[in-house]
C-alpha cells in the first residue's frame, strides 16, 4: 500500500514536472487577417484587416458588440472556421504560420500550445460522457501517459479551478452551469497551453459565479504566466482583468492599446460613446446614453468609417476615407481621422445632446 | 430599529410617504410539484415535493414609480413577475390592483386584468410573431379586447409608435426580421403601451441588446412610469443597471427578499450579506478601481430543500449558531431599508458594519 502510493506521487510529480517544462508563453501574431463568409446577397466581411500581437505573458481583452466578428477572429485563430469562409493574411504562433500548418501540425498545437475556453460550457462537453474521460481522452490524445496517470493530472486540474476531484466521475449534467464553466476551464489548462483564448467565458453566468471564475482565470495567468485574450462584450470585465485592450466595430479594430490608456482616455468616438452606454455600479447617478442606431451591414459596409453613420462627428471626409489605426500615444492607436482632436471630442461626447443630434440626424427622433 | 415578526409590516410603514401601490402582493407563494408521474406517484414516500419558486413574498408597486427585483438565476424573480400579472396561478397569498383583490379572478375579469397589467419579455425576437408587421402586432391587443373601431385603432397605434420613437411611417408595415433587437424591444413596449396598462412588469428588458443600446430601453421605462404613470417591476440579474432606473429595489434569494429599500441605500449600505456579496462581484468599468472580493463558497442550495431557519445561511460569510434554528425576522437598519438578517439584531450600527463589511 505505502509502496503504491510512494509510486503514485512520484509518478505524479514526474508529470507535473514534464508539464512544467512544457509550459511556456506563447507568442502570437495576427497579421492582416480577413475573414469573409460568402453568402447569397454576397461576402460578409466579418474579420477585415485585423493586426495586433499578443506578447508572451500579456493579457488582451478584445471588447465589441454581438455581430462585430469577435467569435469569428477567434475561430480564424483556431482554424475552426467552417470550409466555406474565405481566410486571408497571417496568423503566427511563435513564428509559425497557423493557417499553413498541415493537419497534423495543426493538431499538434491546439490544446497544448494554445486553447480555447468557449462560450456555452454546455454545448461544449459530451453528455454522454464522464467529464473525467473527456478531460483524459484530451490529455491522451496529445501525450503517452496511462489513464491512471491522465485522471491524476485531470483531479489535480479540477483542485486547481475549484472542483472537487471526486466530480470527475460525474456526467455534465449533473454540473451547474458554473461547474461546467470550470470543467471547461480545466480542460483548457489541463496540457498547460502557452495561450489560452476565453471566448465570453462568463457571459451565460450569474455574477457571482461570473467573478469566481474570472478570479480564477485570473490565478491561473499569474501562476502559469501564459498569455491570455479575452474576449468579451463587458467593458467592465476588460477593465479589471485585463492589461491591453482591443476596440472591434464592425469587424475591424477601431481602437488598441493599454487597457487604462483605452478606457481612461478613449481615442475613438465609438470607445467614447461605449463608455457613456455602459452602467458603473460606483459611478454617479448619470444617466446613461445610448449609441443611435445600429452597425452597419458587413455586407455592403461603408465607403468610409464604418463608424460614420454613428459618430456625432463625422465629416464628409469620414465618410469618404476609411481611416487607419494610427499611433496616439505609447502603444496606443485609435483609427479616426480626428485623432488630432481627440480632447475637445471626449469632452462633447460626455454630453447626451452630443449624442441626440445624431438620432435626428438619421431619422430616429 | 424595532422587531418585526411579519414580513407584511415592514411594508406598510413606506405606504404613508409613497403613493398609493398600482399592485400589491401578501404572503405571495408559488410552489411547483415536481415528480408529479405516475410512477413517481407510486414509489414515492411521503407527500409530493415541491419546488418553492415564491415563498412568501410582500411586495408592492407605486404608480410612477419603478421597482427593481434583483437575484441571481433561479432565485424565482421571474417567477414572480410572472405571477403578479397572473400568469401563473398564486399557491397561497393574495394580489391587489389598485387595491381590487385578482389573486384567483378568473374568464371576464382576468381579461381586463390583462389589460391593464402588461409584461415585457427578455428575448425580443421570440415576443413577436413573424408574420405580424409591427403595425399588426401593436393593433393586435386592441382587437383582443374589442378596443375602438378600425379608425380609432390605427390612432392609437401611431400615439404608441411615436411614445416608443419608432416613427410610424417608417416601421408600421415593417416586419419583425427587418429590425434590430432594439427596435424589436420598442416595438414590444409599444404593444404594452397600447393598452394603456397601469402595471408593466418588465423581466430582464434590456439583457439580450448590445451594450450601445441598452440605455435607450431604460430611457424608455423611465418614460413609461414617469411620464405616462404607470408602476413598473423591472426584473434584473445586473445590479448596476438597476441604479440608473429604478426608485427602489428588493433583492431576492431562494424564493424570498432578503432586502429591500430605495436604490441609493441599498446599493451604497447593503445590510444584508449576500446583498454585500452580490454588490462586490460586479465588476467595475474602471481600470483604476480597486475591489474588495468577497468569495462566496458553495452554490445556491436546490429550491426543493430549501435550508431551516435563514435560506442564506449554508453560504453565509457571517453565518452565527440562531441562522440555522430561527428565520431572522424583517428588520429596519434605516428608515426606509429593511433586511431579514440575525446580525441586526445585535447592538451593531447597521451602517457602519455594512461600510466595513465592503
Amino acid at each position: 500500500m505505502t509502496e503504491q502510493t510512494a509510486g503514485s506521487t512520484t509518478r505524479t510529480s514526474r508529470l507535473s514536472e514534464q508539464l512544467r517544462q512544457q509550459t511556456r508563453p506563447v507568442e502570437l501574431t495576427v497579421d492582416h487577417l480577413r475573414v469573409y463568409y460568402a453568402t447569397r446577397s454576397g461576402y460578409v466581411r466579418a474579420v477585415d484587416d485585423v493586426s495586433f500581437e499578443v506578447r508572451p505573458g500579456a493579457y488582451l481583452g478584445i471588447v465589441g458588440e454581438s455581430g462585430c466578428g469577435k467569435t469569428t477572429l477567434v475561430k480564424g485563430i483556431f482554424r475552426l472556421l467552417p470550409e466555406d469562409a474565405f481566410v486571408d493574411g497571417d496568423v503566427r504562433l511563435d513564428g509559425r504560420n497557423v493557417l499553413a500548418m498541415k493537419s497534423n501540425e495543426l493538431r499538434q498545437a491546439r490544446w497544448t500550445r494554445m486553447s480555447l475556453i468557449t462560450q456555452s460550457a454546455m454545448n461544449s462537453l459530451d453528455p454522454v460522457y464522464r467529464v473525467g474521460d473527456q478531460i483524459v481522452e484530451a490529455i491522451r490524445a496529445h501525450w503517452d501517459v496511462s489513464y491512471d496517470d491522465a485522471w491524476q493530472r485531470a483531479a489535480e486540474m479540477f483542485d486547481l479551478v475549484g472542483l472537487a476531484p471526486d466530480r470527475l466521475r460525474n456526467y455534465p449534467h449533473q454540473f451547474s452551469g458554473g461547474m461546467r464553466q470550470r470543467a471547461i476551464i480545466a480542460l483548457a489548462l489541463v496540457l498547460q497551453p502557452g495561450l489560452i483564448i476565453a471566448d465570453e467565458p462568463t457571459t451565460a453566468l450569474d455574477v457571482i459565479t461570473q467573478d469566481q471564475i474570472l478570479a480564477r482565470i485570473r490565478r491561473i495567468h499569474e501562476a502559469a504566466s501564459a498569455s491570455m485574450i479575452l474576449v468579451t462584450h463587458d467593458i467592465s470585465v476588460i477593465a479589471e482583468t485585463c492589461n491591453d485592450t482591443a476596440v472591434m466595430y464592425a469587424g475591424k479594430i477601431v481602437e488598441y492599446g493599454p487597457t487604462i490608456g483605452v478606457l481612461q482616455e478613449p481615442c475613438h468616438p465609438y470607445t467614447m460613446g461605449l463608455k457613456n452606454a455602459f452602467p458603473n455600479i460606483k459611478g454617479g447617478i448619470d444617466k446613461l446614453i445610448a449609441i443611435p442606431g445600429s452597425p452597419p451591414s458587413l455586407i455592403d459596409p461603408p465607403q468610409g468609417c464604418l463608424f460614420a453613420e454613428r459618430c456625432p462627428f463625422a465629416s464628409d471626409r469620414c465618410r469618404d476615407l476609411k481611416p487607419s489605426l494610427r499611433h496616439v500615444g505609447t502603444d496606443h492607436s485609435a483609427a479616426c481621422h480626428y485623432t488630432d482632436q481627440v480632447a475637445s471630442l471626449r469632452e462633447r461626447a460626455k454630453k447626451k445632446s452630443t449624442w441626440d443630434e445624431v438620432a435626428v440626424r438619421i431619422g430616429l427622433a | 430599529m424595532t422587531t418585526r415578526r411579519e414580513p407584511g409590516n415592514s411594508l406598510d410603514q413606506d405606504r404613508a410617504a409613497t403613493p398609493a401601490p398600482v399592485i400589491e402582493a401578501k404572503g405571495l407563494k408559488k410552489h411547483f410539484p415536481v415528480d408529479t408521474g405516475v410512477i413517481a406517484a407510486l414509489v414515492r414516500r411521503g407527500p409530493p415535493r415541491t419546488v418553492k419558486a415564491i415563498d412568501g413574498v410582500d411586495v408592492s408597486v407605486s404608480s410612477r414609480s419603478i421597482f427593481g427585483l434583483v437575484g441571481e438565476s433561479g432565485c424565482g424573480k421571474s417567477t414572480l413577475g410572472m405571477t403578479l400579472v397572473r400568469l401563473y396561478e398564486p399557491t397561497a397569498g393574495r394580489i391587489f390592483l389598485s387595491g381590487e383583490e385578482v389573486t384567483h379572478i378568473h374568464g371576464d375579469g382576468l381579461q381586463q386584468f390583462r389589460r391593464r397589467a402588461q409584461i415585457i419579455f427578455q428575448d425580443p425576437y421570440g415576443s413577436l410573431n413573424p408574420r405580424l408587421t409591427v403595425g399588426e402586432a401593436v393593433e393586435e391587443p386592441l382587437k383582443i379586447h374589442g378596443i375602438g373601431d378600425r379608425a380609432e385603432r390605427a390612432v392609437r397605434v401611431v400615439e404608441s409608435l411615436e411614445r416608443v420613437n419608432l416613427q410610424p411611417r417608417h416601421f408600421l408595415h415593417r416586419y419583425p426580421h427587418e429590425l434590430s433587437g432594439g427596435q424589436r424591444q420598442r416595438a414590444v413596449i409599444a404593444r404594452t403601451l397600447v393598452l394603456k396598462p397601469d402595471f408593466v412588469v418588465a423581466d430582464e428588458p434590456i439583457s439580450m441588446l448590445d451594450v450601445s443600446i441598452r440605455a435607450g430601453i431604460l430611457d424608455l421605462l423611465e418614460m413609461l412610469s414617469k411620464d405616462l404613470g404607470l408602476g413598473v417591476l423591472y426584473v434584473s440579474h445586473d445590479i448596476s443597471t438597476v441604479r440608473y432606473v429604478c426608485d427602489r429595489v428588493a433583492i431576492m434569494y431562494l424564493g424570498v427578499f432578503v432586502e429591500h429599500g430605495e436604490t441609493d441605500e441599498v446599493i451604497d449600505y447593503p445590510a444584508h450579506p449576500y446583498t454585500q456579496a452580490l454588490m462586490a462581484a460586479v465588476p467595475i468599468a474602471d481600470p483604476t478601481a480597486t475591489r474588495r472580493r468577497v468569495e462566496l463558497p458553495g452554490e445556491v442550495p436546490t429550491p426543493i430543500d430549501i435550508p431551516s431557519g435563514c435560506r442564506f445561511r449554508t453560504r453565509c460569510p457571517c453565518v452565527m449558531d440562531i441562522c440555522s434554528r430561527v428565520a431572522p425576522p424583517w428588520q429596519e437598519v434605516n428608515p426606509g431599508h429593511h433586511v431579514v438578517c440575525h446580525l441586526y439584531q445585535s447592538s451593531v450600527t447597521p451602517t457602519r458594519l455594512a461600510k466595513e463589511a465592503r
